[in-house]
């Protein structure tokens, strides 16, 4: 079930050939294109979800005004996290589209040069 | 017989039933620990959805905010943060790798006895923790829904600790999903009504409802 196993070749990868793989531009693209896009879509959200307490804890003043109501801007802000989090759920399905597209297309190299040896 | 002593056995038959179709239709190591991988992205969504929506969500989070107000509120968002973070960090890295547990993908490439140790370890640690937190809670909900049923706290305790045991060990990743996935239905759609009822009773004025625990 391991998809290594899983592809059109028979024989299991040799070591060697793990390390060509790893060291190739192919697959060093796609482990940037990851980076690009986890690395910095993290940190923005570890740091709009720590905002949260911080500013509850340390700004209450601006915190507790009234927006609509009795709705605060806490309640808003907090409510904010919840769309935030889906938006990036959504991103991140756009994005593993791409990573699947370069895997498919690093894969199918492999089998390329493989199947020629 | 009381009718939510009804439900309740109806719920838990339901269960069995799927655990009795799931254990028919698997053989195998990858059917009983990926559910033969035939479980959509939908449907595990809804599963994983419905782990969250435990005791610990239900009874914990509306507790918290009843007492606390809006600082039980900051602690229901932590739940989304959990969400992200095992997205980014956990499943992305994982998600191709076609291992089973978190453990086979770490001994993968490193020294494996070791490495399958603390990982049993610590799935063990939190395990415990977890559990002992959801055995409480279901005993809880026993004593003030069932009341009367002549079911007492250790009784349901005991019993819900055999009951998550068969899911598990006899119908294995299927039967734990499809459980999981009704179990996701009937708590979200329930939330639905009882939210309604809720606008209902403010004549669907938030103002009203949000003054409503300080007058």
């Amino acid at each position: 079930m391991n998809p290594a196993e899983e592809s059109n070749s028979s024989r299991p990868l040799k070591e060697v050939e793990w390390t060509r793989i790893a060291k190739s531009t192919q697959f060093q693209h796609l482990l940037a294109v990851k980076r690009s896009f986890i690395i910095p879509v993290f940190i923005f959200f570890l740091a709009y979800y720590l905002l949260l307490p911080v500013l509850v804890g340390y700004a209450p003043q601006l915190m507790s005004i009234r927006v609509v109501g009795t709705v605060t801007v806490a309640y808003l802000f907090a409510l904010s996290q919840f769309v935030v989090g889906w938006t990036i759920a959504w991103l991140y399905l756009r994005a593993s589209s791409r990573f699947d597209k370069l895997v498919k297309d690093l894969l199918e190299h492999e089998g390329h040069i493989r199947g020629e040896r | 017989m009381p009718a939510s002593l009804i439900v309740f056995f109806l719920f838990v038959a339901a269960t069995l039933g799927i655990t009795v179709w799931a254990a028919r239709h698997s053989h195998g190591a990858s059917a009983y620990f990926a559910a033969g991988r035939q479980i959509t992205a939908w449907q595990n969504g809804f599963a994983i959805a419905g782990d969250f929506m435990s005791g610990a969500a239900f009874l914990g989070i509306v507790g918290l905010i009843s007492l606390q107000g809006f600082d039980g509120f900051l602690y229901s968002v932590g739940g989304i943060i959990a969400y992200v973070t095992v997205l980014l960090l956990i499943a992305e890295p994982l998600r191709n790798a076609g291992k089973y547990t978190m453990g086979d993908v770490l001994a993968y490439r490193f020294r494996q006895r070791p490495v399958r140790a603390l990982a049993a370890l610590s799935t063990l640690t939190i395990i415990t923790g977890y559990m002992i937190a959801h055995m409480v809670s279901a005993g809880a909900l026993v004593n003030l829904l069932l009341a009367g049923s002549g079911i007492s706290y250790n009784t349901a305790v005991t019993g819900f600790g055999v009951l998550m045991m068969i899911y598990v060990v006899f119908g294995g990743m299927l039967a734990t999903t499809w459980v999981q996935i009704v179990k996701a239905a009937l708590l979200s759609s329930c939330m639905v009504v009882i939210v309604v009822l809720v606008l209902v009773h403010f004549d669907f004025n938030l103002g009203k409802f949000f003054l409503r625990p300080v007058v």
